[in-house]
């Protein structure tokens, strides 16, 4: 009797203890980060992550392949339907395009769009929970990925690396709750915020925070990451707003966001190896040169040898 | 003293298994948008076959693994998982090895502590005040989702954590 009321005194004891490690874990990881220890569970992990991964792929896919020939044929037939729509898009964009490089050409606005260097990596976990959605991917610093390198995905934005460690990363996705992306409405450069949004994760839509009442943006309007954002790179598409209310303030309106990125079939993602901290760095040495009004010809062509990368990165993606 | 490491060992075991279950193959099989908690099984599993002690500190190494692998503030994981544990063990002295319907209620009043635990350190605290929505979207489909595992998986894991503690049961009997 005596033996188990120690015993009780004891557990109490441990309780406590293991409750202040708790907090000291807490405090320490809100300030410094813990990021040793975390380096080597996530390593210790990964390569048992991934064979899980690669059985329960294969599992859920499983359900996916019990299509009859009717329900194929019947794809067949909107898939061709689709690409139909498609070609005529594209022609029509093509011809928008040429349209937009002579405006570009007009304007003496030759600035495209950088073509990063990029590199494929596969999803191989996600967060053990409900609550967040960050996935763990299968390179790390020792291929080079930094902290706050963007992820993309269909040619859109996935997250931001929150987490290197030497062969797998963390990150963390824009549906994520504590997310918040620096957008711009594509078409007149209006500046609002993407919110991830844990009520609206089902239906696989994002909020649209701090829109000014000015703005022109209608429903269907193209975000991408804008030009202010200290970590992601401008000029990444996001996603398309759906729908938009004026908030009870009258100075800025609230919308929602669908993502090009289709997160629930998300398997293979790319990331851009450059930083926005980088980039923002060789920015302001242009923008000094073209304030003095010496510089404005000399622009750089190191694009092209980084484009061959990047096609070499997508069709990897789409061979898998 | 080779006991304590083979018990060790064991739950070390257990808890890599089940995390890797819960984070690489059970995200392909979401029912309602949600996966089941296995780790909240094995905690509260531990809890009631072997008391407080025992549950707390699975708990704790549970939360942390999750925690440290999940690229946020360590140690919110570890602490919710570590009160769960604690509080499933102090209703340790109503086990009884035939019956399944207390633990399971247990699995799933444990998993909905933990699911309250989450909300309000980790989102009330971001301002996030629609506790309606994430109950009915996120905690109650977790609980239910963790019961029906919990159906298959709370004989095994008895068993197991159970020939580890042996010794407190007989003594308990005595």
């Amino acid at each position: 009797m005596k033996n188990r009321r120690r015993m009780r005194r004891s557990t109490k004891w441990i309780f406590i203890l293991l409750i202040l490690i708790c907090v000291a874990g807490i405090t320490i990881s809100t300030f410094t980060g813990l990021g040793v220890f975390s380096g080597i569970a996530s390593t210790l992990m990964a390569p048992m992550q991934s064979g899980i991964d690669s059985i329960g792929q294969a599992v859920s896919s499983i359900s996916e392949d019990n299509k009859t020939t009717a329900e194929l044929k019947q794809e067949n037939e909107d898939l061709q339907s689709q690409i139909d729509q498609l070609n005529s898009q594209l022609n029509a964009t093509k011809e928008n395009y040429s349209e937009y490089q002579d405006l570009l050409d007009l304007l003496e606005l030759s600035e495209k769009y950088p073509d990063y260097e990029m590199t494929g990596a596969r999803i191989i976990s996600k967060d053990a929970g409900n609550w967040y959605t960050t996935f763990t991917i299968n390179k790390g610093s020792l291929d080079g990925l930094k902290k706050d390198m963007n992820v993309i995905a269909d040619n859109g934005l996935v997250g931001i690396i929150t987490d290197v460690y030497p062969t797998t990363s963390i990150v963390r996705s824009i549906l994520d709750d504590r997310s918040s992306v620096s957008g711009m409405i594509g078409k007149n450069y209006d500046n609002c915020y993407v919110d991830g949004d844990l009520t609206l994760k089902d239906s696989g839509q994002l909020k649209v925070d701090m829109l000014s009442i000015d703005s022109s943006a209608q429903e269907g309007d193209e975000v991408v990451t804008s030009y202010i954002s200290d970590k992601f790179m401008p000029g990444i598409v996001i996603g398309y707003i759906t729908d938009i209310t004026p908030d009870d303030n009258n100075l800025t309106y609230s919308a929602k966001l669908t993502p090009v990125v289709d997160f629930q079939h998300l398997s293979n993602v790319l990331v851009i190896k450059e930083l926005k901290s980088d980039l923002t760095g060789s920015q302001q040495e242009q923008t000094g040169s073209s304030e003095t009004e010496t510089g404005s010809e000399t622009e750089t062509e190191t694009e092209t040898a980084s484009e061959t990368e990047t096609e070499s990165g997508s069709e990897a993606e789409s061979g898998e | 003293m080779s006991r304590r490491v083979k018990k060790i060992i064991v739950y070390a075991i257990m808890i890599v298994v089940l995390y890797l279950l819960q984070s690489s193959f059970f995200i392909h099989l979401e029912l309602a948008g949600v996966v089941p908690n296995l780790l909240i099984i094995l905690t509260a599993t531990a809890g009631i076959v072997s008391g407080s002690r025992e549950g707390c500190i699975i708990g704790f190494f549970c939360g942390l693994l999750m925690d440290l692998t999940g690229g946020g503030i360590v140690g919110m994981y570890a602490l919710g998982y570590l009160i769960a544990g604690y509080l499933a063990g102090i209703v340790n002295r109503f086990f009884y090895k035939e019956d399944i319907t207390f633990p399971i209620l247990l699995v799933a009043g444990t998993d909905f502590f933990y699911g309250l635990y989450m909300y309000f350190f980790g989102f009330l605290t971001r301002g996030r005040m629609e506790f309606g929505f994430y109950l009915l979207h996120i905690i109650l489909p977790e609980v239910v989702y963790t019961v029906i595992l919990a159906l298959i998986l709370y004989r095994p894991v008895m068993h197991i954590v159970q020939r580890q503690s042996s010794k407190g049961s007989e003594e308990r009997i005595a």
